[in-house]
């Protein structure tokens, strides 16, 4: 016993220790200062107790320039607004994150700060919240105060804790605050105001979206699969509220600030392994004040060097999607995977054996067992559309630990080197050329999309030019705009949050919140919280 | 495991199915979800273990259970924990595969139960290290239980407290009569005739934590 109680008093101290340094502080003030042409110059005064901060993250609308204005702390500055704005972002509200030097640290000070936003072009822009974020935090729960005399839940409190379970991914006391503030919403007809408390809380991000990206981004597709590049990007733009079909086209990935404690050398860390992501889920950091945007993916080139990544196209072309799908095959698992993962549509459901055969590869037999009926019949069904677009990764492998392009690579074996044949191709597309020599031969990354006919275009509902291009990026823009995107994250948000597959009498509702996922700009977080809170989900 | 937490474990395993059927049933009849077979709609097996399809009602919500891999998170939302003990770690570690991936309410299986029940349990000690060490006033869940005394000392008031405590904290609802008189008598009967000290104090807690906080009520989400 005495052992024991010893034990008890070592772990007291390191948990006494732990809660005093993993201690969280973030604070968000609503601001809603619009800036423009004609209200050039707008401050705020924020108290800040402790003056220290890691991070400054500002909710803007329109942020789309990154030189449309200008932020001054206590009179310093000054700082450039915004890094990162592009036009893609015209009509939206972005998360930007403010990374400061240290000398931009030292001008916030203890007690009231003065943050003043000058307009200098553009038509105008709205800071509509502003985050101080200091001490990036671990995962902490609070203890919460107990009506031990309570009565039970009303129907807006058990409702408030339903939306809370299913968004925040774990329970929470009756009792506690966010539960109190959630049934005061519902009971005044504002369940999508309690929604969104719910999604405020660390959980969403920490396991409901990251649970959502886990099953997408590797074969397994299951929700063990350990935090990845592929997975941080994905948890990050739900985050900032980027437009989802930039998760198919965006140059940008999500990676932790440098305040987390994590390895973090781009080559080591994040091109050649995934220890940066790794470290930083054993470690427990709380995803949402952690991570980061970067623009401009990047990828290996020759002796651990790095160069902008030429074709890039958002989570197909992570580290963990090249990883599981362009790991030595025939690149045919990417096109599959993109369909899987983003159409919901597995290889069975858009195969046609009426597809044009001419970009089959030569390695695939045409007369499989001495008949030609077997192949004309099954094998054609598939390769027909999948070789079609397989062209889209022509220069893509994944060996030795990472990501390689054609283009940086001479054609050789070992780290440095890449096979190719032709040249520009990564030679996997072209191999066992024997088999059926008149085959399609992959001499660059252009892709024709045969998955066309009536029943594929009711499927994917496609839109615009995607009859044929180059890339993966451009494969990315017709996947992403295609009804089958939009009706598969409304699918895969209803699986997240309502615990199983809708319905077939749910076809029409899932329709009716995919036209609602486009209307809002293909906002993923505006989406968990209005499928929280539907019928379907909620109940009535 | 020392030899006092299996003890305490074992008790718990032999109690934790009667307190799972009696809480299992309302939460789901109440809200109309079912299991068993695809064609049935109110029919089949609704007890926690049925391996029947998982029937969508309109406009109803489907009860799911506990992801596995949030299953420590979840327990340490309920009491406010923000650190685990070595031991705690080494649980979760060894036992989180057992537990559910999916959250369907129809992958509950009983070694799934089982590891709830051990992880549950060293959360529990967590949580009582954790308001040991501060003031009653302080405490979310034992606010009432004097851990320097024995447990001759504890009354059912005290005892009613700590469950309402944990019902309001991991259940989000209060504990009916006569799911208190259940784990009240168990907890006081599973102890009988033991010693009359300090540690046995914090083991009848360990044990009225543990029941409750691996219960169907608490994991259902």
């Amino acid at each position: 016993m005495g052992t024991i109680q010893s034990k008890f008093d070592f772990v007291f101290s390191l948990a006494l220790v732990f809660c005093f340094l993993s201690k969280s502080q973030a604070q968000t003030v609503e601001t809603n200062i619009d800036i423009s042409e004609a209200n050039p110059d707008q401050s705020i005064t924020i108290d800040i107790p402790d003056g220290q901060i890691e991070i400054l993250r500002l909710s803007v609308y329109d942020p789309d320039y990154p030189d449309e204005g200008q932020m001054f702390i206590n009179g310093q500055g000054p700082i450039s607004l915004f890094p990162g704005g592009n036009g893609g972002f015209d009509g939206q509200t972005i998360n930007i994150d403010i990374s400061l030097s240290e000398e931009q640290k030292n001008w916030f000070q203890p007690g009231d700060n003065q943050i003043q936003f000058l307009w200098v072009r553009s038509s105008g822009f709205i800071v509509e919240s502003i985050s101080i974020i200091g001490e990036v935090a671990t995962r902490s729960y609070d203890a919460i105060s107990i009506n031990e005399d309570g009565d039970d839940p009303t129907v807006f409190e058990l409702r408030a804790l339903n939306i809370y379970k299913r968004l925040a991914g774990v329970p929470t006391p009756l009792d506690s605050p966010v539960i109190q503030r959630m049934a005061a919403a519902i009971q005044q007809d504002s369940s999508l105001e309690a929604a969104q408390m719910a999604s405020a809380e660390p959980g969403f991000l920490n396991f409901v979206v990251r649970d959502m990206a886990a099953r997408m981004s590797t074969r397994e597709e299951t929700v063990k699969t350990g935090l990845n590049d592929f997975i941080a990007t994905f948890v990050g733009a739900v985050r900032d509220g980027l437009d989802a079909r930039t998760l198919l086209t965006g140059d940008y990935f999500y990676m932790a600030s440098p305040v987390a404690v994590v390895p973090n050398d781009l080559v080591d860390d994040l091109l050649k392994s995934n220890n940066h992501f790794q470290t930083l889920e054993e470690d427990q950091y709380d995803l949402g004040p952690v991570l980061t945007r970067v623009d401009g993916q990047q990828l290996r080139t020759p002796g651990d060097g790095t160069a902008p990544h030429p074709d890039p196209a958002g989570v197909l072309t992570s580290r963990t999607f090249m990883e599981a799908h362009a790991s030595a095959g025939t690149n045919r698992r990417l096109v599959e995977y993109t369909m899987r993962a983003f159409a919901c549509t597995p290889i069975e459901g858009w195969s046609d054996s009426t597809s044009p055969d001419i970009r089959v590869g030569r390695d695939v037999d045409r007369f499989p067992g001495g008949e030609g009926a077997q192949y004309q019949s099954t094998c054609k069904a598939c390769h027909a559309n999948m070789d079609g677009l397989r062209g889209a990764f022509a220069r893509f492998n994944f060996a030795d630990g990472f990501t390689k392009y054609a283009d940086f690579y001479n054609s050789e074996s070992g780290p440095d080197g890449m096979f190719q044949a032709p040249i520009g191709v990564s030679s996997k597309l072209n191999q066992n050329n024997d088999v059926f020599p008149s085959g399609f031969r992959a001499v660059d990354n252009s892709w024709e999309n045969f998955a066309r006919s009536p029943a594929n275009q009711r499927l994917f509902g496609w839109r615009g030019t995607v009859a044929r291009g180059a890339g993966v990026g451009q494969l990315g823009r017709i996947v992403s705009e295609s009804q089958a995107f939009s009706r598969c994250m409304v699918q895969r948000v209803f699986e997240e949050l309502c615990g199983r597959s809708p319905a077939d009498f749910e076809s029409i509702a899932i329709q009716t919140m995919a036209a609602e996922f486009e209307n809002s700009t293909y906002n993923l977080k505006k989406l968990f919280e209005t499928v929280a809170i539907r019928p379907e989900c909620l109940g009535l | 495991m020392t030899k006092k937490f299996k003890f305490i474990f074992n008790k718990i395993i032999l109690w934790i199915f009667l307190i799972l059927w009696a809480g299992a049933c309302q939460p789901i009849h109440e809200r109309g979800q079912t299991f068993g077979s695809s064609g049935g709609s109110d029919s089949g097996d609704a007890s926690p273990g049925g391996n029947g399809d998982i029937v969508a009602l309109e406009k109803t919500r489907t009860a799911t259970v506990v992801r596995g891999h949030r299953y420590l998170d979840a327990l340490n939302s309920c009491f406010g924990i923000n650190n685990n003990s070595n031991r705690t770690r080494q649980t979760w570690s060894e036992n989180q595969g057992t537990l559910s991936e999916s959250g369907a309410a129809n992958s509950i299986t009983s070694p799934m139960l089982t590891a709830m029940t051990k992880i549950s349990a060293e959360v529990c000690n967590d949580l009582i290290v954790k308001e040991r060490a501060v003031a009653p006033v302080q405490r979310q869940i034992f606010n009432s239980i004097n851990f320097t005394a024995g447990p001759d000392s504890l009354s059912p008031t005290q005892l009613g407290s700590v469950v309402r405590r944990i019902a309001r904290s991991c259940w989000g609802r209060n504990e009916t009569a006569e799911e208190s008189n259940l784990l009240i008598n168990t907890t006081l009967e599973s102890f009988a005739g033991g010693a009359n000290g300090a540690q046995e104090t914090i083991d009848h807690m360990i044990f009225l934590c543990s029941a409750m906080s691996s219960s169907f009520s608490a994991f259902e989400m």
